[in-house]
């Protein structure tokens, strides 16, 4: 590169506070832009997580009238299966003494709630498994249920429920809570309880309520075709987004939304960048013109006033995504004490997340920036094809 | 081969009054300025001495004529040839120093030669040299606005120098001084030119400085009579 053209950046760029204002607004868009991907980015996977280990596992294997569910065997897909559970359950109305809730009904084994399940719930007042220990069968509820209903352990609570045979009647059933727990994604919680599985086919006994629920092992979590072809015929499989369409669906159009608007607001400070070239050659013409008049071409003149707004483009956009990546990395902390301060809303929203930065999405918009940016510089630029020396002597 | 020669140069501005048609400021003008000699141009102010000095340098161009520098003609050359036939051949002095502010006196020197691809530690010790030899070697991490007048117009004939250029340029360059300052500036710009074996158009109405110079030109009439000869 040539000598004058870094030594005209460097000055421009350590004395130029117009430069200065650049970089610090480059930073501040792009500091928010990269919370908010990691935000997003890690609340969807935190979610998605919640879905697969609470509601629906990996997998689920649904009897569809041909083999019998009890032939499946997990043992044979030892490295692809990190758990197989069966599961029994349905729908019903969820009765206290002041309030009524709908709920999905999980009946579900001992050793159901293995170690990958353990770190999505803190469970609260029961051993993990919720085997009966009395006529009166245990129920584990989430807690914003039991602060819906007005309960806690000890206290008991109706479910009615809905019948999945039509030959059957409507009948209410008397249950102890014996556990609470929180996944930290309140608006799941609330849709679930946990009963034993043998109970469970007592009240669901249709063949269609029994399922199986399959968690894969890491290295296939991204593979799930693959585990449901090498499952083979014979059953019904879906994979958790098919039996979540909806939910699926609405992650896809959020992140592709989410990705849209930061673009678009990285159009605009790129398009800044442009109009503090072109203030920067307002302010410099007289020096362009003594430049041009002591041998510089216009294509240098061009290259060293790029290289000063596109240097404090480039520094400003590092900045801004090192701090980006410092609050997004502790995002938890911060929600759960905004949350704690009286920010109700948030409770909505999945406060206990592992937090993903999305690489390819950051990069994504950086380089969208730096694009952006080089193109409207580059045309901001042309205009000192106008400044002569003879300028000069004439105007300036 | 000349460093600058001027054939038939005819210059024409628009005149500022509308429908007021051109007004001619130098006609059919030939001049020749040959190498390691000073060349002074006089005259009154408006006579068009430094429209001559900007067309010789290639800042403006001829309505008619040609300016042929070093062997090329100025007129064949696109912005980025010419600028670089100015950079290597002619160095310019100004009235007005015509210093970038955000540089020291040692970057302003160094500029040229920067400019040409010449990498900065391999051109500051003969910025430097230059430096001392104008007794500006305390002052060469100033920036032009601590410098006085003087001083920045020795920046200036160094800056003009800097490129070892064949043919320096020179615009009433004593114009905005007192009058020692100007004795001094006027001296060490002669003795620079003369020591380095340069070649100088001094523009100027000042009569006594311009007849330190080899050959003495009189502006009038559009046109330029020889006043002195070496």
């Amino acid at each position: 590169m040539n000598p004058f053209v870094l030594t005209w950046s460097r000055k421009r760029v350590l004395k130029r506070g117009r430069l200065t204002s650049c970089l610090i607004l480059i930073a501040l868009v792009m500091a928010p832009l990269v919370c908010a991907l990691i935000f997003s980015d890690s609340m969807m996977a935190g979610i998605t997580s919640k879905y697969i280990y609470l509601s629906d596992g990996h997998l689920q294997v649904n009897w569809n009238g041909g083999r019998d569910l009890s032939d499946f065997d997990p043992e044979q897909y030892g490295s692809m299966l990190y758990s197989c559970d069966e599961v029994t359950g349905g729908y019903a109305l969820m009765y206290s003494a002041t309030g009524t809730t709908n709920i999905m009904v999980k009946g579900v084994g001992e050793g159901y709630f293995n170690s990958r399940r353990m770190e999505q719930v803190t469970i609260t007042g029961a051993e993990t498994d919720v085997a009966s220990t009395s006529n009166i069968k245990g129920i584990m509820i989430s807690r914003s249920t039991a602060e819906e209903l007005k309960v806690g352990i000890g206290d008991r609570v109706a479910l009615m429920i809905v019948p999945d045979d039509v030959d059957k009647v409507l009948r209410p059933v008397l249950c102890r809570i014996d556990g609470i727990f929180w996944s930290g994604y309140d608006q799941l919680d609330s849709l679930l309880c946990f009963i034993d599985l043998d109970y469970a086919g007592t009240l669901y006994a249709a063949p269609g309520s029994t399922c199986l629920e399959l968690l894969v092992t890491p290295e296939y979590m991204e593979k799930l075709d693959d585990v449901v072809e090498a499952l083979g015929s014979g059953y019904d499989i879906t994979r958790w987004d098919q039996h979540n369409v909806s939910v699926y669906e609405n992650f896809v159009t959020s992140r592709q939304m989410i990705l849209i608007i930061l673009l678009l607001v990285v159009v605009v400070a790129a398009f800044y960048t442009a109009s503090v070239a072109q203030q920067m050659i307002q302010d410099d013409m007289q020096d362009i013109a003594i430049t041009k008049l002591i041998g510089a071409s216009d294509s240098l003149v061009r290259r060293s006033a790029f290289l000063s707004v596109y240097t404090v483009t480039f520094i400003g956009m590092l900045l801004g995504i090192g701090l980006g990546l410092i609050i997004g990395l502790n995002l938890g902390p911060i929600l759960t004490w905004l949350s704690s301060m009286g920010l109700k809303s948030l409770s909505f929203y999945l406060l206990d997340f592992d937090i993903t930065v999305p690489w390819l999405q950051i990069l994504l918009i950086s380089a969208s920036l730096l694009v952006i940016s080089y193109v409207s510089i580059q045309i901001s630029l042309v205009k000192t094809r106008r400044i002569t020396p003879i300028r000069l002597f004439t105007e300036l | 081969m000349h460093p600058i020669e001027l054939v038939s140069i005819t210059k024409r501005f628009r005149a500022a009054e509308k429908g007021s048609g051109e007004i001619t400021i130098l006609q059919d003008l030939d001049l020749v300025i040959e190498q390691g000699k000073s060349t002074a141009i006089i005259g009154r102010s408006g006579s068009g001495k430094s429209t001559l000095l900007h067309i010789a340098g290639g800042l403006d161009s001829p309505s008619e004529g040609r300016v042929i520098c070093s062997g090329t003609d100025f007129a064949t050359l696109d912005d980025r040839k010419r600028s670089e036939l100015r950079n290597r051949h002619i160095g310019f002095i100004f009235q007005a120093n015509l210093l970038l502010e955000d540089f020291t006196a040692l970057e302003n020197i160094m500029a040229p030669a920067l400019i040409n691809g010449v990498r900065a530690k391999d051109c500051r010790d003969r910025a430097v040299e230059l430096l001392e030899r104008l007794g500006l070697a305390d002052r060469m991490n100033h920036i032009p606005g601590k410098l006085s007048g003087g001083e920045k117009q020795r920046v200036a004939i160094c800056r003009a120098l800097m490129n070892r250029p064949e043919v320096i340029l020179a615009d009433e360059p004593t114009g905005a001084l007192d009058e020692e300052n100007a004795s001094d500036v006027e001296n060490l710009l002669l003795d620079l030119v003369r020591e380095e074996g340069r070649s100088l158009l001094l523009v100027t109405h000042n009569q006594e400085f311009a007849y330190k110079c080899d050959n003495v030109y009189l502006l009038r009439n559009r046109n330029l009579t020889l006043e002195k000869e070496a």
